[in-house]
């Protein structure tokens, strides 16, 4: 399905898609996701390189020392075979790695060993609900290479710095390369798919889904066409999208760009803009002095991968519950509407949180109430899961319980639960000794209520002349003299009854 | 030199090593005559690169304590060895040969070398070699050739030529080197000494600077067979640094060394023997031929047909696999930078690899990179990557009926300096090596005799994991014959000195 | 040629299918001198007309040796990448010890701190 595009100036967030006819956008991306394996893809450095102080976790294979050889991660191809079993891909038996050469200060070897023509997987798609439609977007294959080192230019831009730093800590880093297929027609479908991959590979535990620091990278390759067109138009590829936001404002900026240029008879030329997020602009990139040719060979020092269909099977086997099938069990299994289906389980943790909190005993639609308010507002806030703060899943099910029991009120609830999240404590210790339990001694309630009639005869006599409405300053004055800890519409009830007893 | 030591420069590795365990002798003593003689022999064969003095002689006192504290020793404790500059030794320089790497020192230590290290060998130095092990005359060093000891003025043969010579010099019993496309075999034969390429993948690579990954294999340099046995069971097995290595077990080739060679069948391929071997060399295998026919060998002559196109083969697989392998020299990390510290980056790559890089290393480089560049892939390196699988099937199939086949391994015996001028005419004297590489076989090279004073050698190669077969069938012709005894003669400009 | 433009060097760029077969390549061994500027500025290697003539001379001769594979029949024979092909060789996902990083950077030819450095990359 294709929405129509229209030429225009630099676009806005959540502006409205244009409304002319003329252009079908094809879109494809490229996401880069490294792999959260302990080491690195081919040395036994720290796949983690995080915090790390410059060149402090390179070992002589990946810094490309001469002599050096790689030695491939086996944890790593199970990762990518698990994602790509994940998108639907099928495994071939065979599969290799091979070198892609080029020259650049942050490729020690001068050659990236990565995987040309015989990949871990092939021919996946990933397919999502946007906006009532269903949009299935064809994986090309999910391959494995490694990550290249990390440049600081002199002066913060490349082309102007006189000298450039290197650290080699990211070198090798296991690098998962998910090509999909120019089957996007929109900047909302391609910021959906990216929401949706990213949603997988953190489910799947192989990747932390974070654009801002460079886990995961998305490159996007954009061209117009008259709609109904099966042939393919000038491609652009698109760089340097730090954010879903960026990926989807590049890529409507660069949709009406290249619809301006069609519109004035001028065809895109074919090549690289990189997002210039604080222009809100894409800016071709400088055109190399050199053209590329990557010579790619198979790699002499790595024997060829066969992946047995054992393999495939226990890989298999180890799969996890994906979003949307979870969304869909959650529906049928706790009643949930999909709505909040689809919010509690955005991300992994939160639809176990949301499992755990339920498995602890709260009723699924308190579960529900309470994680997707409260204790989400509360999370964002203060930047701390509900499982690491001081209330825990087992605090919530014990707070939410007290609710649905009537034990306490839901202000008191709501007060109780933010200081139990941001100090802890002892959830019925607090309430003890704040006397923050509800009177529902039947005997007191009934006392306080007869002192408040005896108070307030106006009001009991309006009531008993047929005014409704002084019934709600007595259940005030009730509620007054328990400190809010009563039902109110056992306050009520019981009003109702004293005074029709009189 | 001391008394224990004189005459000792024909002993074997386990004469040796019997000697150092009775106390006969020290391991400083032989290393210190192994140093003086290296000294003694350097004008005239420049056959090292980097001595190591002081390292070595602490290491051999080392190994004397060891043996005087009667600790278990292995049987190579104490014993010289010198190392290929290809070779990676921790905190000791190595350069390949190559200008670009002066100066490089290596944070680390290669496989091969820490198992002999941990046998407690002693490393006196890193000899020459062709620029990254490219070449057959070691003239493609970035520090100057080397000389033949039977006659300084030839080439010892390439690229291991430093290793060749020095123990054709009986400076130290034993080196080691590395072959590609015969750069063990080749140097062995023109030296007159015992060299053996094992099976590709026996033998780690780890710490081996590549020349071309698929080929390269490290061995051993000695004077008798017996001894690259020792040195092989000692290097050879899977290590988890090259996953290239294989997990076969390793059969220990020293107890079947005397087996003889009775019954055997022994393949001589047409091929081998054609038009282009010099007379010398023809007649020298012939009576190696004849002469394992008498030790109640099987001769029978067989074909490998496609022996032709080993070297185009080679000369397309070699020159990619180095293009890419040799990228890492790029001026970034180590190596000789120019034209200067912070020059333009593209300049500087430029700059670095044409002046670090020479004539013949640069030729390999364009080669590889044409063969490898869009358009022409298909036509030049797939193809070589099939022709590669025939000259491999062949092989199987002959070895369906033999049980190794003995050939000659260089057409002709050590040449001038200078006097092949054109790369093709050098790479010709691979013709009969490279077959061995391309399909991944053990090979050695022994001496079987002399063609004007200068020394012949004799190849036998075996099925893919055969070593020992390979080994048993040299240890037969050597035993046979009495050229294991025959040593070059200091020459005369250098006699002033001590000699052994 | 039709050729793919090079990465930034952020790690890939895709993948461009397209190896494909020039046979005019093998068989004739001719290289033109605009043909070797253009692989020598592939392999980085900074030559000079004089240097670039005599490699075009040499690699023409190599070359046309070389060609002798193009007339061997190798239908449906298989590529052979590497020998002894052990597949699966493979490591389990273990730390080891990185290198100090005084050892990282006693090599380089320029530093600024614990970096490497470079001079411009004016691509």
């Amino acid at each position: 399905m294709a929405s129509q595009v229209t030429a225009g100036p630099a676009v806005e967030d959540g502006g409205a898609p244009g409304i002319s006819a003329k252009y079908e956008a094809v879109i494809g991306l490229e996401v880069h996701a490294q792999l959260l394996t302990e080491s690195k893809m081919f040395c036994g450095c720290r796949a983690d390189y995080a915090q790390m102080p410059p060149n402090t976790n390179v070992c002589p294979v990946c810094m490309g020392l001469p002599g050096a050889l790689p030695v491939m991660n086996r944890k790593a191809v199970e990762y990518t075979i698990l994602t790509a079993l994940a998108l639907n891909c099928t495994i071939p038996e065979e599969s290799k790695f091979d070198r892609k050469n080029y020259f650049y200060p942050d490729l020690p070897k001068g050659y990236q060993i990565s995987q040309y023509d015989m990949p871990l997987s092939l021919n996946g798609h990933l397919s999502f609900e946007l906006e009532g439609r269903r949009v299935r977007a064809g994986i090309t294959r999910v391959h494995l290479e490694e990550d290249t080192g990390t440049l600081q230019h002199a002066g913060s831009v490349l082309h102007t710095a006189a000298s450039s730093a290197i650290d080699y800590n990211r070198c090798g880093v296991p690098l998962m390369e998910i090509v999909g297929e120019p089957d996007l027609r929109s900047a909302e479908e391609a910021r959906e798919y990216l929401v949706r991959l990213r949603q997988i590979l953190t489910y799947l535990g192989v990747n932390d889904g974070n654009l801002e620091t460079g886990s995961m990278r998305c490159d996007a390759n954009v061209s117009l066409r008259p709609p109904g067109d099966s042939q393919l138009g000038v491609k652009v590829e698109i760089k340097n999208m730090n954010s879903f936001r960026a990926v989807h404002r590049a890529i409507q900026y660069e949709i009406a760009r290249q619809a301006g240029l069609l519109d004035m008879g001028e065809k895109p030329l074919q090549e690289t803009r990189g997002w210039v997020e604080t222009e809100s602009r894409t800016v071709s990139q400088r055109t190399k002095e050199y053209a590329a040719d990557y010579r790619y060979f198979p790699e002499p020092d790595l024997p060829p991968l066969q992946i047995s269909r054992q393999l495939v099977e226990e890989i298999t086997s180890q799969m996890p519950e994906l979003p949307e099938q979870k969304a869909a069990r959650l529906v049928t299994q706790f009643g949930l509407s999909s709505y909040e289906a689809g919010v509690l389980t955005a991300t992994r943790a939160s639809a176990d949180t949301f499992e755990a909190v339920v498995a602890g005993g709260l009723p699924p639609q308190a579960a529900s109430r309470w994680l997707l308010g409260d204790v989400a507002k509360l999370e964002t806030e203060h930047r701390t899961r509900l499982a690491e703060s001081g209330l825990g899943v087992a605090g919530l099910v014990r707070l939410g319980n007290l609710v649905e029991k009537g034990s306490i009120n839901g202000t008191t609830a709501k007060a109780l639960l933010e200081e139990l999240f941001l100090s802890g404590g002892d959830l019925d210790d607090l309430v003890q000794s704040r006397g923050l339990s509800m009177v529902s001694d039947a005997a007191e309630l009934r006392r306080m209520a007869e002192e408040v009639i005896a108070a307030n005869p106006k009001s009991v006599a309006d009531f008993q002349g047929g005014k409704e409405a002084a019934l709600q300053s007595l259940v005030g004055g009730v509620m007054k003299l328990t400190r809010g800890r009563a039902d109110a519409r056992a306050v009520t009830q019981l009003l109702r009854e004293l005074l029709s007893a009189e | 030199m001391t008394a224990a030591v004189a005459g000792t420069g024909n002993w074997s590795i386990t004469r040796l090593a019997q000697a150092l365990e009775k106390k006969e002798l020290s391991s400083e003593e032989l290393t210190g005559a192994a140093l003086d003689s290296i000294d003694t022999w350097e004008p005239a064969l420049h056959a090292y690169l980097s001595q190591m003095r002081e390292h070595a002689l602490d290491s051999a006192r080392a190994s004397d304590r060891a043996r005087l504290a009667d600790e278990k020793v292995s049987l190579l404790s104490g014993i010289p060895i010198a190392l290929k500059d290809v070779l990676c030794l921790e905190n000791q320089p190595v350069t390949a040969g190559s200008r670009l790497l002066e100066g490089f020192t290596s944070p680390y230590t290669a496989t091969a070398v820490a198992r002999l290290k941990a046998a407690g060998m002693v490393f006196v130095g890193k000899t020459n070699c062709d620029e990254f092990a490219m070449g057959s005359s070691t003239e493609n060093s970035g520090y100057g050739p080397t000389g033949n000891p039977w006659d300084p003025a030839c080439s010892p043969g390439g690229s291991s030529g430093g290793s060749a010579a020095t123990v054709a010099a009986r400076s130290v019993p034993c080196s080691l080197g590395t072959d590609t496309g015969g750069s063990i075999r080749q140097p062995a034969s023109l030296c007159g000494v015992v060299g053996f390429k094992p099976t590709y993948g026996r033998v780690s690579r780890y710490g081996l600077i590549a020349f071309a990954s698929s080929l390269d294999q490290i061995g051993p340099f000695t004077r008798r067979v017996e001894d690259a046995a020792l040195l092989y069971r000692e290097m050879a097995g899977a290590d988890p640094m090259d996953s290239t290595t294989l997990s076969d077990p390793v059969e220990d080739p020293v107890p079947q060394l005397s087996a003889g060679v009775a019954g055997l069948r022994l393949g001589v391929p047409r091929e081998y023997m054609g038009s282009a071997l010099s007379p010398g060399v023809r007649a020298a295998v012939e009576a190696a031929i004849a002469l394992y026919q008498e030790q109640g060998a099987i001769i029978e002559e067989v074909s490998l047909p496609s022996t032709d196109l080993g070297l185009s083969t080679y000369y397309v697989i070699a020159p990619a696999e180095c293009s890419s392998n040799l990228a890492r020299f790029d001026g970034v990390r180590y190596g000789n930078r120019l034209p200067s510290e912070l020059a333009p980056l593209t300049e500087m790559y430029l700059e670095t690899r044409r002046k670090g890089f020479g004539p013949e290393v640069k030729r390999r480089i364009m080669l590889g990179t044409y063969v490898l560049s869009h358009g022409y892939y298909d036509a030049y390196y797939r193809k070589a990557q099939q022709v590669r699988s025939l000259i491999a099937n062949e092989f199987s199939t002959v070895f369906s009926k033999v049980d190794a086949l003995i050939a000659p391994t260089s057409p002709s015996v050590a040449f001038p300096l200078g006097a092949k001028s054109d790369a093709l005419s050098m790479y010709m004297c691979d013709v009969l090596t490279v077959p061995v590489n391309l399909a991944g076989l053990p090979g050695i090279s022994i001496p079987c005799g002399f063609e004007d004073g200068l020394p012949v050698g004799l190849q036998v190669i075996g099925p893919r994991l055969a070593d020992a077969m390979v080994l048993r069938v040299a240890h037969a012709y050597e035993e046979a014959s009495g050229w294991k005894d025959e040593a070059p003669k200091l020459p005369h400009t250098l006699t002033t000195g001590e000699a052994l | 040629m039709s050729r793919e433009v090079e990465g930034t060097g952020a790690a890939g760029t895709g993948v461009d299918l397209g190896h494909s077969s020039r046979e005019e390549g093998a068989g004739e061994g001719e290289l033109s001198l605009a043909q070797v500027a253009e692989v020598a500025t592939l392999a980085r290697l900074g030559l000079e007309r004089g240097e670039l003539e005599q490699l075009q001379k040499e690699l023409s001769v190599i070359l046309s040796h070389i060609s002798a594979i193009a007339a061997v029949n190798t239908e449906s024979v298989a590529e052979m990448a590497r020998v002894g092909e052990t597949a699966n060789s493979w490591r389990e996902d273990v730390t080891t010890p990185s290198l100090p990083v005084e050892l990282v950077l006693a090599n380089a030819p320029a530093r600024q701190g614990d970096h490497f450095l470079v001079g411009a990359i004016q691509e």
